[in-house]
Parts: C-alpha cells; sequence; structure tokens
C-alpha cells in the first residue's frame, strides 16, 4: 500500500511537470527543454528555506512558483524571438548552465552534497509527515495544476497562444503582443513546475543537483510528446507510463541504474518513433509536422 | 603558466574543430540539428576501447574511428532522415527525433560498456615537448596537426571538387538541385559520411587525450552546435575559427572562474551565438527547408 501511494505520488508530481510543459507544447509550441530547471527552483525554494524555518506550506511554495516565474525571464526575455528548433537550443543552454549553477554555487545550494532534513509540509497546523498525506497533497495540487491549464486552454489566452503556435505573423497582425503572450506562458508553466518541484523536496526531504538534470528535461518533454501534447490526457497519460515502467523492469530483478537506463532507452526510442509515424502523440489532435 | 593555459585550449580547441565542421557539413546536406552527431563522437571514443582492448595499435583505433563514425552515421541517417524527409518533417521535428535516438545509443553505450569512465592510455607519463613554454605530449601535437590536417582537407574538398560543389548546391536549395540532375541522395549520403567520419575521429582523439564516458557526446555535440551557430553554419573555415575559439576560452576562463564553469562557458557561447546571429538576420531569413 505504501509503494502504491508512493507511485501515486510520483505520478502526480510528474502529472504536474508534465501538465505545465504541455501549455507550452501543446498551445504555444514551444518545446522547452528547461522545465527541469524550473523544477528546480521550486524545490530548492523549500529545501532552503524549510531548511532553517518552519514556514507555512502556502508560503513557501508560492515563493517557489514567484521566484520560478521571476527567472523564467531569463529564458523567455532573451528567446522569446526564437521558435522552434532554436528555442530548443536555447532552454537546452538555459537547462546546463542552471545545472552548473545548482552543483557548483555550493554556498548557497550546498553543492553537489544536496540540501537533507527538509522538514514535511505544514498545512493550517497540520503536519504532512506520512506517504498517505504526500499523495494527497500531490495530486491534489496536480488537479489544481489540471485545471488552471484547462482554464487557459479555453480562455482567450489559449486561443492567442494557438494563434501564435499556427502563425506568429497572423497573430501580430492582429494586433497581438506575441512576446507578452510567450513571456507569460513561458512564465505560468514555469511556476507550475515550481508547485512540483516544492511538492516533491517536501516528500522526498532530500534534494540535490543530479535530480535536476538535463536528463530530468528530457524525460518531461518525452511524457508530453508521448502522450499527445494538445490533448488533456496526454501529459498525465504520458506521465504515469514514464513513472511505471522503470517500476516494472524493476520487478523483473534489474539494478536501479539498468531500470533507468532501460527508462531512457524507452522514451528515446518513443520520441524518435513518434517523431516520424505521429508527431502528434498517443493522444493528441494537433500534429506539428 | 598562461602558455599552457592556450596551448591546451588549442588542444581542446582542435579537437572541437573536428566536431564542429562535421557538424556544419551534416547540417548541410540535412537542415536540421542532428543530436546524433553527439551519439557517433561517443561510438568513436569506445571502438578505440574495443580494439585496445585487442591489440595496442593507434593507427587501427585511428582507422577503426573512421570507418565506425561513416557506418554509424550512415545507418542512422537511413533510419531517421529518410523517413523525416519522405514526411517532409520541420527542422523541430528532426531535431527532436534525433533527440530521442541520441538518449537511446547513450543508454545502450552506458548499458554495455558501465557508466564510469574508461581511459586507453596507461598510467605512465609520457615526455612532452616544450613549446613556448608549454608542455604538449607527442600524442597531443599528433592530434592538433591531424585535426587540422583533416578539417583544411575537408574544408578544400568542400571548395574544390565536384560532389563538394554539388554539396554546396543541394545546400542551397535542394529542389532545384534535384532538377539540374544532382543525385541529392548520394551528395546527402556523401555529406553526413563525412561528418559521421569527422565525429568519429574527434571522439577517439578525445579518449585518446583524456578518457571516455557514456554522456561524452552531449557536450561535444553542444559545442559543435555552438561553433556551427558562431560561425553562420555554412562557411566552414569561420566555423572551425569559432570551434578553436570556444576551446581557449574555456581553458583561458580558468584565469578568472574555477573549473567546474567549463561547461556553462560553451553555452554562454551558444546563447550569444544565437543572440548575434539573429541580429545579423539570418535566422528570420526563409530557409530553404521550411
Amino acid at each position: 500500500m505504501t509503494y502504491l501511494l508512493h507511485l501515486v505520488t510520483l505520478i502526480a508530481i510528474y502529472s504536474t511537470l508534465s501538465i505545465s510543459l504541455g501549455l507550452l507544447v501543446g498551445q504555444a509550441g514551444l518545446f522547452s527543454l528547461a522545465q527541469a530547471s524550473f523544477f528546480a527552483v521550486g524545490a530548492y525554494a523549500v529545501a532552503l528555506n524549510r531548511a532553517d524555518t518552519a514556514t507555512l506550506f502556502w508560503t513557501t511554495i508560492s515563493l517557489g512558483a514567484t521566484l520560478s516565474a521571476l527567472s523564467s525571464l531569463l529564458v523567455s526575455l532573451p528567446s522569446g524571438k526564437f521558435r522552434g528548433d532554436y528555442f530548443v537550443l536555447v532552454t537546452f543552454s538555459f537547462q546546463i548552465i542552471t545545472f552548473d549553477l545548482l552543483n557548483n554555487l555550493s554556498d548557497y545550494t550546498k553543492g553537489s552534497l544536496g540540501v537533507t532534513n527538509i522538514p514535511p509540509a505544514n498545512i493550517f497546523g497540520w503536519t504532512i509527515s506520512g506517504v498517505l498525506g504526500n499523495a494527497l497533497i500531490s495530486v491534489v495540487l496536480a488537479v489544481m495544476a489540471f485545471f488552471v491549464v484547462q482554464r487557459l486552454v479555453t480562455s482567450p489566452f489559449g486561443r492567442v497562444l494557438r494563434s501564435i503556435r499556427e502563425d506568429e505573423m497572423v497573430a501580430t497582425a492582429t494586433a497581438h503582443n506575441v512576446m507578452a503572450f510567450k513571456i507569460c506562458a513561458i512564465a505560468i508553466a514555469a511556476s507550475l513546475s515550481a508547485v512540483a518541484g516544492a511538492t516533491y523536496a517536501h516528500y522526498f526531504t532530500y534534494v540535490d543537483p543530479t535530480t535536476f538534470k538535463i536528463s530530468q528535461s528530457i524525460l518531461v518533454l518525452a511524457m508530453v510528446i508521448i502522450g499527445g501534447a494538445e490533448s488533456r490526457i496526454g501529459p498525465i497519460a504520458g506521465a504515469a507510463l514514464l513513472v511505471l515502467l522503470p517500476e516494472a523492469v524493476r520487478f523483473l530483478g534489474l539494478s536501479d541504474a539498468a531500470a533507468g537506463h532501460i527508462q531512457q532507452i524507452f522514451y528515446g526510442a518513443l520520441i524518435a518513433a513518434l517523431m516520424i509515424l505521429r508527431p502528434q502523440g498517443l493522444f493528441g489532435r494537433y500534429g506539428f509536422s | 603558466m598562461s602558455n599552457q593555459l592556450i596551448a591546451d585550449g588549442i588542444l581542446a580547441g582542435s579537437i572541437y574543430v573536428l566536431i564542429a565542421v562535421g557538424f556544419a557539413l551534416a547540417y548541410r546536406v540535412s537542415h536540421f540539428f542532428n543530436f546524433t552527431h553527439g551519439f557517433v563522437f561517443t561510438l568513436g571514443a569506445y571502438q578505440a576501447y574495443l580494439i585496445h582492448a585487442l591489440v595496442d595499435s593507434p593507427l587501427l583505433e585511428c582507422i577503426g574511428a573512421l570507418v565506425v563514425g561513416t557506418f554509424a552515421a550512415l545507418l542512422i541517417s537511413e533510419i531517421l532522415s529518410k523517413p523525416l524527409l519522405r514526411r517532409r518533417a520541420s527542422p523541430l521535428v528532426s531535431m527532436l527525433a534525433s533527440l530521442g535516438i541520441y538518449v537511446v545509443g547513450q543508454n545502450l553505450v552506458a548499458i554495455v560498456f558501465g557508466d564510469r569512465s574508461l581511459t586507453i592510455h596507461g598510467p605512465a607519463v609520457e615526455s612532452g615537448v616544450d613549446i613556448f613554454g608549454a608542455r604538449l605530449t607527442i600524442v597531443q601535437l599528433f592530434i592538433i596537426g591531424s585535426s587540422w590536417l583533416v578539417a583544411f582537407a575537408v574544408m578544400f574538398s568542400i571548395w574544390i571538387t565536384r560532389i563538394g560543389a554539388q554539396i554546396r548546391a543541394l545546400d542551397n536549395d535542394r529542389a532545384l538541385a534535384e532538377i539540374v540532375g544532382i543525385p541529392v541522395t548520394k551528395v546527402a549520403a556523401f555529406g553526413v559520411a563525412i561528418g559521421g567520419a569527422l565525429a568519429g575521429l574527434a571522439g577517439f582523439f578525445t579518449a585518446l587525450d583524456l578518457d571516455m564516458a557514456p554522456n561524452m557526446g552531449m557536450a561535444a555535440l553542444l559545442i559543435g552546435i555552438a561553433a556551427a551557430i558562431a560561425g553562420g553554419r555554412r562557411r566552414l573555415a569561420l566555423v572551425s575559427l569559432a570551434a578553436l575559439s570556444i576551446g581557449i576560452a574555456q581553458s583561458a576562463s580558468i584565469f578568472f572562474v574555477p573549473a567546474a564553469w567549463q561547461e556553462s562557458i560553451a553555452f554562454i557561447v551558444l546563447l550569444l551565438a544565437l543572440t548575434f546571429q539573429s541580429r545579423a538576420n539570418f535566422l528570420t531569413a526563409p530557409r530553404a527547408d521550411a
């Protein structure tokens, strides 16, 4: 039971990440490889704050989300004018630099040792320490992320994002500030990822830079692509599939390291196959060619 | 001491030149950022480890790097580029597909050879040669010399040979090249093959000078992309200059920041190159493949 709840928590955290990236990929057509950096901002906001003082859950989580939205400006301002493959390269560079920052600024982030003893979340005086509590809170936050993104997708904001995806020139011609919309979308996705990061830090009570490597960003992008970017359940299905797969592999008696490699081979092959055969993903409708 | 840093930078930069020229050449015929270039680079290093386990012959390892690089690049292009081209996939989709193949390749290497780094040179310290107060081993001088020799040979043949002209034509306009009777598939395969051979050779040189790890390809690839974009992608001479500068900049940066930041330096160069190249109005110009 504990193990099942652990899986539920993991799926919920990754769903939050893939839902937030789904907004960028599916609606705005921006393929970001920097989502793990914003995940990291949320996690470290909790870790570094919580390591010393016990503040309320909502304070740290909103702090993380705000910081993350602000730091997303570092990506969106220089990369706003890039589209397609160039946007991927810019976010890729940003992700590598973030990892180096986490790893090397050891005075602030404790470097490769990581931050230990992060206290459990404290909501309205109720301390969430068990697996059940963490599963509940992460599922609630994932559901909230889902509805926030759904609300955005069906709103005029989402329509403008889709028009930017289809043709930036037309969006500009109809008097939409393309750059501002992109910056907003990237900031919203960043703060939702930070929420996932905050839950992650509270649940594992330990963070270190290796969790926020480029491979994590590729994993989240794989979840979105495999599930289907412009699909409501796509990112969640992708997250569930890629979280459960290495667990299934572990039952075959392979070591953790081998399970990790097999997971990466699996989603690498899926990305390639889907890009060649079905770019809209398993559940998607919108096919970017 | 500073001369030593510059010499180290030139050494690293010379290997980057091979990576970047190979990458730019493959880009000219396929028109997307091919991440599998990094995987071919890794294969070039690991085949040397395999050969080294059988016989200790650097010459054989060098030939192996060229052969493995060529065939790996051709095989990947057969699996990846052909169906994408048939579907007229955008550069973005092609790039993501190649990222997928890269991830598969890197993890296969990790499963077969393990995650830790491997080396093909012994513990003995080789005697060095003094050049302007910098000390380089014979092997390192050989790497620098042959990298530039190979890079110049490739650039020169693109410039003067018939197939070089055909590659340039294909780069300019694929459809038009096809109309005037250039065998585009063959020419593209040729470009990919040469690009792969250069990547394999660069991987072997890296293994010869330093060591190898399954994830070595990613850093190499991104340096290749950074140099290719900074050099304007099409002008191979500028691309190789950019690659050399990245090598020297990384090495000289030790003066100012700790060595742990070296990787970030390459990416900052990439970001700057992207920003300024777009100012130079070539990103916004219509692409032949668009």
